[in-house]
Formats: structure tokens, C-alpha cells, sequence
């Protein structure tokens, strides 16, 4: 109902502002692919304002008499730009030729940009939703070069080129997502069925998004103007791994000027079930009743709202999200490995302590303006992310009182960051093409729970940058990119009295009590930083193109990196903080070869990174006093190398189309001493991807574009591991899935059958959180999803 | 200009693939072992008494420190809100230092229980670490409380616990 009457007040204003077009025209048409297939959801832009084509390939727009830009673009084919004068009815039909690379980039919103010399893999809406896994990063696990670290079955982050944490930046509608990241247990609070279109830089992304883009950037893009009237569509799974089941609903209104959007996700898991009787945990052997991982069972809940107006020299979009996530941790290994808390209690669906709550609030405004030479883009937004950790209290100390209030909320963390971003493009003239911009950023971390790991800090973040691009000629694109940043960090100390009683009571001199007892100093620090990256796309001719990166890339210390000073929950590791750590420098070099000819596509992608500092942290050799921890672990700068190769292939011969994805992976610190130069933590194993797919029927009437695939990932050994990490086997997994279709008079359904983990292989994976307490992947897993659009 | 390419991607293949036939030997990532012949897994000991432990720990290159710890397990049962303890939870930490980073060490030592502690489950851990920073843990259950005097005699050391 309140749908109908957004609905309605919409088009009353849209009814105004079309009325006074008195001598508007009907331009027209339809855009098909080379061989005559109408391409459906291909781009119409026309003067700033977007269209869609529908399922026939037809596109209309009423415009008045004038001069048009017109842009049409589709991700995997090439742009076609073209200038009209409009002023009677007009029919306007295009053919677009596939893409040298496939993957050319597309520019939905802001300036067009025909090319782009970072190397950037696109992913759609309809990829994600046939491929989706729990959560955003393992979905897009096959793509070369990214993996994902794994929190259980519902909750990962992404890891490009073996870079994750706080050194990849995940952006929506251009605003930095901003969370707990540093933390190796936390999953990106993302939803992902709501997911538009996504990009993946690879590479330093700092020049657009600052600090943290480093490994590169995860571009979110909900900014699809939806087709005009009402439509929307309802996907729905099942997993049986977790038996998990899932529903996400799109609404999307619009007329003329106007669109609403409303989505909703509902995910609920069980208990992951995985191919093992006990796992041996430090020197417990922690018994795995009826294969199933109790306490891994979780809750999602999403909803998104977007309300926007796109005119023709003006365009804004509000979006307002929120994003719940409650999962469970494994309570046989979480601190001392327990066997008492892994008896089965019957529920394989319950949450119990220890747990994890997340909630993620997000306001984004996008604004663009629209003139003859250039476009302003004004992005404000406000995001607040409230994490919780909840176990049943627990002290080391011996004297402390549990809270009045949640005596089992442990850790809780409170973060409200405000993000102002402005961005002018101007076309010099053809050949160049200029932006500015600006980007601020303030962050506020609150804490609360019975146990202390961060302190309450301010953060805040101001950059200036500048991007020209220069195309001499259209072999030939050059991008340079110029940025200056200043950080602020103002840190709350903590003292802790309990644990200062706790170590006079065991026999320590009041100078080392009260050195432990201050579990973070008061800091107020300062950083800046000058960024640089020069870029180059060249095609040698029609089937040989390279892109070439050569820049810098930073990353401010965080809170955790310069004030920790306590043992990090769960891990029972003393990590301590350095406050005087500089921010970390990168420098880097990437390269990308592409082959394309006779549906042939092959992608080379070599990279090198030198890091003048990088942060990591060392163990110290020295015990901690603290109870429960080993020794020290001290953040520690030192200079590391990181390099790799990521390589593509896809090929369609008649109805078979093979694919393979492979990445290969080399880093390590560089030291003064030689046999301490030890490789980065959390780098994936080198793996390879490989899929081969036959389509059944392309058009029968009732099943279309039916696909049987069979797919295979390789992982080979992780023997290159990081101090505290473990050499994890390598492993073969088999995977099967069939897409189709279905069309059964005017009812459409998108029906999607997976199998993962055919074989039921027990293996582990280097980059998850669960690597470490010895917990063997998940199981087989069957599942079924479909998608039901409608209106249209 | 297709020969150039192909040169080029095999001079990137070699120089990547070069990059990692290095000094990999020469890192120690490996951690050391462990073998607690004493205290067993669930041993009772006296309030007052004495503890004393037996551990035989091993390298591949050279021990350097070795720390025990003891603490209370008692919310690991219970729901420790509701349980006020009124005797004094004990604790226990000690480092001690390995000399000569040998690549074996059979740790031996006695520690006093203290009076007026409170009774119940105790974890006691042993964390060691080798010359370069490896470390590796284990711990067992022991039962700390008031047993009439028929405790084990510490003699049996055929379970004991290997970790790898």
C-alpha cells in the first residue's frame, strides 16, 4: 500500500514536468548483438539520462526536438557513441561487436570512459544470484585472482591478489564500506543478492578510494535506473550443507523521472555439516557428532530502499540500507579447546554463546549534475556499524565482576563514519579528459563488553585527487593520477585495574602491573601521504591488447596496529600495538596481455608489489604475562615483496564452452635477516578453476539457454606459510551445476541446481578463520535456486 | 610484432617463476613438539600439595623458552554469574628459560598448591617457543580438590599426549 502511494505521489510530480513538453518526439529502436540476438538490458544513455532495452532488445524515449549524446553500452560489448538531431519521431537501431577483452569496462554512471587501464573484472546481478554461496566473497570465489576468507558458512571478505583485511576497499555507490575489517573473524556486511553490478578492480585503487585500496578495490554499483512501470522478481534457495534457506525480493517502480527500489533478504542456516568425527585441536581430539559443526548456525535479514530522480542534466538517488547478521562460533575451540560444549543438544538450528551479532546501518546520497563539458558527482553518506561478540563471562583474573548489564556481551563495538565525496569531470576536448576531487571521511569507534582488545578512537580522513586521462588515438589510452592525503587518529586510553591487581597479586612489581594494566596509550598521531599511479591500455591491433600500471599505494596504521595491547579474542595471542608506525607504502607494477580471437579469450596478468613498510605482527619470543597467552606478538614494519600471475582462458566451440581461472601466488617480508624473511599470512594457495559447460537447448519454447557444467578447483599445497600459520594440503574439489530457463506461457523462472564439493573431499582452506582451530571445510552441498521475475 | 609478445610472455613467465627458487630453506616455520607425560589428562591433586609435571620437548633447530600456566576452568561448566567462589581462584605462571637452545629438553618441576584455593577444574597449560618465535601449545584438565589421599603415584607414563 505505502508502495502505492510512493508510487503515486511520483507520478504526479513526473506528470507535471512531462506535460510541459509540448513538442516532444519518440526515439526508438532496438540494439542486437552481431548475430541478431536482441540484447536485453543493454544501456541506453541518452544526455545524461539512461534507458534500458527489454527482453526483445527495444528501447523508447520521449524527447524534445534538440541535439542528443547518445552512449549504448552492455558489459562484454563494445560502446557505440553517436551524436543525433532530433526533431520528428525517430527509429534508431544498433549492433554492437563483442568486446576484444569481454570485459570491457562499462561506465554506468559519471563520465564515459570508453576504457579504463586498470584491469577490472565485471560481475552482474544474474552471475551472483546463480553462483551465490552464503556471502559476497565466496560467491565470487572463481575469479581469477580473488579469494575469500571464510568465517563459517555465512559471513566472508574478500582477499585480492593475497591481500584482504584492511588492504582491500569495498565501496558502494562509491562510499567506502566501512566496518571492523581488521579482524580476520568478521565477515563484510554485504548483502549480496541486493548487489546491482559489481566491478573488481585489481591493483591499487588508492588515487579514487584513499587508504585501504591497496590489494584493490570491490566496486558496488546499485545504481540501475529500473525499466519503466512496476517490476521486480523473487529468488528463493535452499542449501543442503547447512540447510540453509533463503528468500530476496525486489520491488522497482518507475515512471518517467522517478524510480523506487525496495529490496528485502531473508537467510537462515543451520549447523554446517562437514566430512569428519573429531578435529584435533591443539592436544584435544574435539569429537564432531552426526557431522555437523554445532554452533555454526546463523541469521541474515536485509532490506534496501533507493528513491531517486534522473533528469537530464541532474540525477540523485537516496539509498537507505541495513544489513543483521548473527552467527554462531564453533564452542569446541573457541579459547581452550573444550570437549564438555560440543555435546549435541538436539537443536541444529539454535544460536548459543559464543557468538557474533553484526549490524550495518548505511545512508547514501548520489548527486550528479550534468553540464555541457563536464559533471559534478556529490556523495554524502552515514554508515553505522555495531558489532557484538557475546560468550558467557568469563575472566582471567580471578577478581572481576561480571557487568549488571549483558554480563555475557564481551566485546562490542560501535563505529558511525561520515563520508563526503565530490568529483568534477571536465572534457578538455576529445582527446582529454580531466576529474578532481574531493574526499573526506571521519570515523567514531565506540566499545563496551566485559573484555578490552580495541580502544574507543577518532579517526579522520582527507584527500585531495586528480585523474587526466589523455587518448591520442583509440589503440591508445594514458592515465595519470595524482593524490594527497592527510590522517588524523586520536586514541582514548584504557587502564585496566583489574589486571592490574590481578598481576600485583601474583608477584610483579607495580612498574610491569601497571606497563600490562594500560591496555592501550592515550595517541594522538598524524599522517600524510602523496600517491601516484600512471597507466597505460594499448591495443597492438584487433586481437592484442595490454594494460600496464606502474604506482604507489597506502594504508593508515589502524587503531588495533598502533594501540592493541591485550590478547586477541579467541586466538589466544598478547598482541601489542606500536604507536609510532608510519603509514604502510606500496609500490607497484601490473601488466595485463589479452588474447581475443575466434571466441578464444585469454588473459595474462603478471604483478609485483614492493612494500617499503609493510605492517604485520611478529612474535617476540618473549612470554606475555597475561594468563591464557603465549608470547608476545609486537606490530612490526618491514620491507616485503609480493608478486603473482593470474591467468584466463575461455573458449566456446560450437555448444561447449570451457573456462579456467588460475592464479599463482609468491610474497614474503624482506628483512635484514635472511631467515626471517617469512612469507605474508593469509595467502591463498596457488589454484586453478577450470569449468566446462554444453548447452542443451538455446531456445526450445519451454527451456532456454540450458547449461550442464562439470567444474574442477585445483588447490595446490600451502607450504609458504607465515609464523603460527600451518602448511595446509592441497585438494581437488568437483562441482556440478545446471542452469536453465524456463518459459511456460507468460510464467518465467530462472531455475538453478548446484552441486558443491561433489565428492565430499575433507580438506581445509589456508585463508579461512577456521584454518586455524584445525576446522575441515564444509561438506557436500546440494542446492536449488530460483528466481521468479515479474511485471514487464 | 606477434614474436614480441611471445618473447615477452616468456621472459615474465621465467622472471616470476625464477623469483621463487630462493633461500626458503633457511626460515624455521616449524613448531616445536610437546609430550606431557605429567600431569595426565584428568589427574586429581591435593589442595596443598604439590604438582609436579614432566614434559619432553623437542626442535628442529633450537628451544628457547618454555612457560607454565594454570587457571581455573569453572565456567567452562558452570554458569559462573550465579557462582560466587569464596575461596581464592588459584593461578599459576612461570617462564622458564631453555640455555643453549638444545634440540630436545625434558622439562621437570614441582609446584606448590597453595592453601585456601577454591576446588574444582583447572586447566594447566605449557607454551614453548623456539629460537625463532615458533611457538606451540598444550594443555590438559586437572582436578584440584580435598581426595582423602588417593591420588595417583605419577609413575605411569604411557599416556601421554603427543602434539605434532
Amino acid at each position: 500500500m505505502k508502495l502505492f502511494w510512493i508510487g503515486l505521489i511520483l507520478s504526479l510530480f513526473s506528470y507535471n514536468t512531462y506535460s510541459q513538453n509540448t513538442n516532444a518526439h519518440r526515439l526508438s529502436g532496438s540494439v542486437k548483438s552481431q548475430t541478431g540476438d536482441a540484447l536485453e538490458g543493454a544501456y541506453v544513455k541518452i544526455n545524461g539520462k539512461y534507458f534500458w532495452t527489454s527482453t526483445d532488445g527495444n528501447y523508447k524515449a520521449d524527447l524534445n526536438s534538440g541535439t542528443y549524446e547518445l552512449h549504448v553500452s552492455m558489459i562484454g560489448f563494445k560502446d557505440v557513441d553517436t551524436i543525433i538531431q532530433l526533431n520528428q519521431d525517430l527509429r534508431l537501431d544498433f549492433t554492437l561487436s563483442t568486446s576484444v577483452t569481454g570485459l570491457e569496462e562499462v561506465l554506468l554512471q559519471g563520465h564515459q570512459h570508453r576504457k579504463t587501464s586498470q584491469q577490472v573484472l565485471y560481475v552482474e546481478n544474474e552471475y551472483l544470484e546463480k553462483q551465490f554461496s552464503g556471502s559476497l566473497a565466496t560467491t565470487l570465489e572463481r575469479m581469477p585472482g580473488f579469494n575469500a576468507m571464510q568465517i563459517g558458512s555465512g559471513a566472508s571478505k574478500p582477499i585480492i591478489r593475497g591481500l584482504g583485511l584492511n588492504r582491500v576497499a569495498v565501496t558502494e555507490n562509491g562510499i567506502k564500506q566501512e566496518g571492523q575489517q581488521w579482524g580476520a573473524d568478521h565477515g563484510l556486511e554485504i548483502d549480496a543478492l541486493n548487489v546491482e553490478n559489481l566491478e573488481i578492480v585489481k591493483g591499487v585503487g588508492s588515487i579514487a578510494y584513499g587508504s585501504d585500496a591497496i590489494g584493490g578495490v570491490v566496486r558496488i554499483k546499485n545504481n540501475t535506473l529500473p525499466v519503466e512501470g512496476f517490476t521486480g522478481s523473487v529468488y528463493s534457495f535452499a542449501q543442503s550443507v547447512n540447510n540453509s534457506l533463503g528468500i530476496s525480493v525486489k520491488l522497482a517502480y518507475t515512471e518517467n523521472d522517478w524510480f523506487f527500489k525496495g529490496k528485502f533478504t531473508g537467510i537462515s542456516f543451520g549447523d554446517y555439516s562437514l566430512p569428519a568425527e573429531q578435529i584435533s585441536y591443539l592436544n584435544f581430539n574435539i569429537p564432531i557428532f552426526d557431522e555437523q559443526l554445532k554452533n555454526t548456525a546463523g541469521k541474515e535479514l536485509d532490506w534496501y530502499t533507493q528513491v531517486g530522480v534522473v533528469k537530464d542534466n541532474f540525477s540523485t538517488r537516496l539509498s537507505v540500507s541495513n544489513v543483521y547478521q548473527k552467527s554462531g562460533f564453533f564452542p569446541g575451540s573457541h579459547g581452550i579447546p573444550d570437549i564438555s560444549r560440543v555435546q549435541p543438544d538436539g537443536d541444529s538450528r539454535n544460536i548459543e554463546e559464543p557468538f557474533q551479532r553484526v549490524n550495518h546501518f548505511k545512508v547514501i546520497s548520489n548527486t550528479s549534475f550534468i553540464y555541457d563539458n563536464g559533471e559534478l558527482e556529490l556523495d554524502f553518506a552515514y554508515q553505522k556499524n555495531h558489532r557484538q561478540e557475546w560468550s558467557l563471562f568469563h575472566t582471567h583474573y580471578g577478581n572481576q565482576e561480571p557487568p549488571e548489564v549483558n554480563p555475557n556481551l564481551e566485546l562490542d563495538f560501535d563505529l558511525h563514519t561520515y563520508s563526503t565525496r565530490a568529483i568534477y569531470h571536465h572534457t578538455i576536448n576529445s582527446e582529454n579528459e580531466t576529474q578532481v576531487g574531493a574526499d573526506l571521511q571521519w570515523k567514531n569507534n565506540d566499545i563496551g563488553g566485559f573484555n578490552f582488545l580495541l580502544p574507543e578512537y577518532q579517526a579522520g580522513n582527507y584527500g585531495l585527487f586528480a585523474i587526466h586521462e589523455y587518448e591520442p588515438s583509440a589503440n591508445n589510452l594514458w592515465t595519470l593520477g595524482l593524490r594527497i592525503d592527510y590522517g588524523t587518529i586520536e586514541m582514548e586510553g584504557f587502564y585496566d585495574p583489574t589486571l592490574y591487581d590481578f598481576l600485583i597479586r601474583n608477584n610483579q612489581t607495580e612498574e610491569v602491573a601497571s606497563a600490562y594494566a594500560q591496555r592501550s596509550e592515550e595517541i594522538d598521531r598524524n599522517f600524510t601521504s602523496f600517491n601516484a599511479r600512471l597507466g597505460w591500455d594499448h591495443d597492438f591491433n584487433e586481437t592484442w591488447s595490454s594494460k600496464v600500471n606502474v604506482g604507489t599505494a597506502f594504508r593508515l596504521p589502524t587503531a588495533i596496529e598502533l594501540g592493541a595491547n591485550g590478547i586477541h579474542h579467541g586466538s589466544f595471542r598478547h598482541e601489542q600495538g606500536d604507536p609510532n608506525l608510519e603509514p604502510e607504502q606500496g609500490f607497484m607494477f601490473d601488466l595485463n596481455l589479452a588474447y581475443s580471437r575466434n571466441s578464444w579469450n585469454i588473459s595474462l596478468s603478471p604483478y609485483a608489489y614492493f612494500f617499503s613498510n609493510y605492517i604485520f605482527l611478529k612474535p617476540s619470543g618473549i612470554f606475555s604475562l597475561l594468563p591464557h597467552s603465549g608470547q608476545l606478538y609486537q606490530y612490526t614494519e618491514s620491507e616485503a615483496i609480493l608478486s603473482g600471475i593470474e591467468l584466463a582462458v575461455d573458449k566456446e566451440i560450437g555448444r561447449w564452452h570451457f573456462s579456467l581461472a588460475g592464479e599463482y601466488l609468491y610474497n614474503k617480508q624482506l628483512t635484514s635477516d635472511k631467515s626471517r624473511n617469512f612469507p605474508l599470512p593469509f595467502t591463498p594457495a596457488n589454484n586453478l578453476f577450470t569449468e566446462v559447460g554444453y548447452q542443451f537447448f538455446q531456445d526450445s519454447g519451454i527451456f532456454n539457454n540450458s547449461e550442464l557444467s562439470i567444474n574442477n578447483r585445483l588447490v595446490m599445497e600451502q607450504d609458504r606459510i607465515a609464523q603460527g600459520e600451518e602448511i595446509t594440503p592441497g585438494y581437488a574439489l568437483w562441482g556440478l551445476s545446471w542452469q536453465n530457463e524456463l518459459k511456460i506461457n507468460n510464467l518465467k523462472a530462472n531455475i538453478n541446481i548446484r552441486v558443491d564439493n561433489l565428492l565430499n573431499e575433507r580438506y581445509f582452506n589456508h585463508t579461512s578463520f577456521y584454518r586455524r582451530l584445525q576446522i575441515p571445510e564444509m561438506g557436500r552441498n546440494i542446492q536449488l535456486n530460483i528466481k521468479i521475475p515479474f511485471g514487464s | 610484432m606477434k614474436d614480441y609478445l611471445k618473447i615477452l610472455l616468456v621472459l615474465l613467465t621465467v622472471t616470476v617463476f625464477t623469483a621463487c627458487s630462493d633461500d626458503d630453506d633457511a626460515l624455521d616455520s616449524e613448531k616445536p613438539t610437546i609430550m606431557m607425560s605429567e600431569p595426565e589428562d584428568g589427574e586429581e591433586f591435593e589442595i596443598g600439595g604439590e604438582l609436579h609435571f614432566d614434559i619432553d620437548l623437542t626442535d628442529n633447530q633450537g628451544l628457547a623458552s618454555y612457560k607454565v600456566d594454570i587457571h581455573n576452568n569453572f565456567d567452562g561448566h558452570t554458569h559462573s554469574v550465579a557462582k560466587q567462589q569464596e575461596e581464592e581462584l588459584w593461578s599459576y605462571q612461570e617462564t622458564f628459560q631453555i640455555a643453549g637452545n638444545p634440540t630436545s629438553f625434558e622439562a621437570h618441576e614441582h609446584i606448590d598448591i597453595p592453601e585456601g584455593i577454591a576446588e574444582g577444574e583447572y586447566h594447566l597449560g605449557v607454551v614453548v617457543v623456539d629460537a625463532a618465535g615458533n611457538q606451540e601449545e598444550a594443555f590438559v584438565e586437572i582436578m584440584i580438590g580435598h581426595h582423602d589421599g588417593d591420588h595417583d603415584d605419577h609413575d605411569d607414563h604411557d599416556h601421554g599426549i603427543v602434539v605434532e
